[in-house]
């Protein structure tokens, strides 16, 4: 028996598209870096380690105020919560644990900050791996 | 529902010799793996152990300059999270 090589896929990119679609408190301001030229509340996303099927998602949640931040911690985490199915050019995220919810404004400029920590289960479409 | 009937029992199975030398063993793991950034990080990473109130415990931890912004990043800088890519999956 030969087991078959991984399709590996670009989680972060299809998890920036569930986000943008499915946290409505950000108004699809989801990015991969600070982004300074739009307005608050925004989503930066930062993939931390693990494979694909327990990839782990740093969410940093900036927002006006503290109260800003919460609401938008809270929101994607309910929202990771209820993922059942999401499918994105080629990548499928089964399903996502939220690990943990901190408060953390940043250490230079004190903006507030809420991170979320949150593991995702994704694999390539079937298509995508044959 | 059964381990309410059994919680002196459960917390002493969790409170075992066994138990904590496992966690112990893990949080070492993890430490052996952490890595601060090469050239630059003064971080240093060690491991913690004991009981708390709820139970054994053990940690791995990372403590120098920065190292929260290290860990979680900031504004600027994006998280090197040297602790949490450590963590097996």
């Amino acid at each position: 028996m030969v087991a078959e090589a991984a399709v590996w896929v670009d989680v972060e990119a299809a998890v920036r598209a569930w986000a943008r679609d499915n946290v409505a408190s950000v108004n699809r301001r989801v990015f991969f870096g600070a982004n300074n030229r739009v307005a608050f509340p925004q989503i930066v996303l930062t993939r931390i380690g693990g494979p694909d099927d327990a990839c782990l998602i740093q969410f940093d949640c900036w927002g006006a105020t503290k109260e800003d931040s919460a609401t938008v911690a809270a929101d994607l985490a309910t929202e990771a919560d209820a993922l059942a199915r999401y499918t994105e050019d080629g990548t499928v995220l089964h399903g996502a644990a939220v690990e943990a919810i901190r408060w953390s404004p940043d250490p230079e400029s004190d903006q507030p900050r809420h991170i979320v920590d949150v593991t995702f289960t994704a694999t390539a479409t079937a298509s995508a791996g044959s | 529902v059964q381990l309410r009937f059994h919680r002196a029992r459960v917390a002493e199975v969790l409170n075992g010799v066994k138990v904590q030398a496992e966690l112990e063993r893990h949080a070492a793991a993890v430490v052996s793996r952490a890595q601060g950034k090469r050239g630059t990080s003064r971080l240093t990473f060690r491991t913690t152990s004991g009981k708390s109130r709820r139970g054994a415990f053990a940690q791995a931890r990372m403590s120098g300059p920065g190292a929260l912004a290290v860990e979680f990043g900031t504004r600027n800088n994006p998280p090197y999270a040297p602790l949490r890519s450590s963590l097996p999956r």
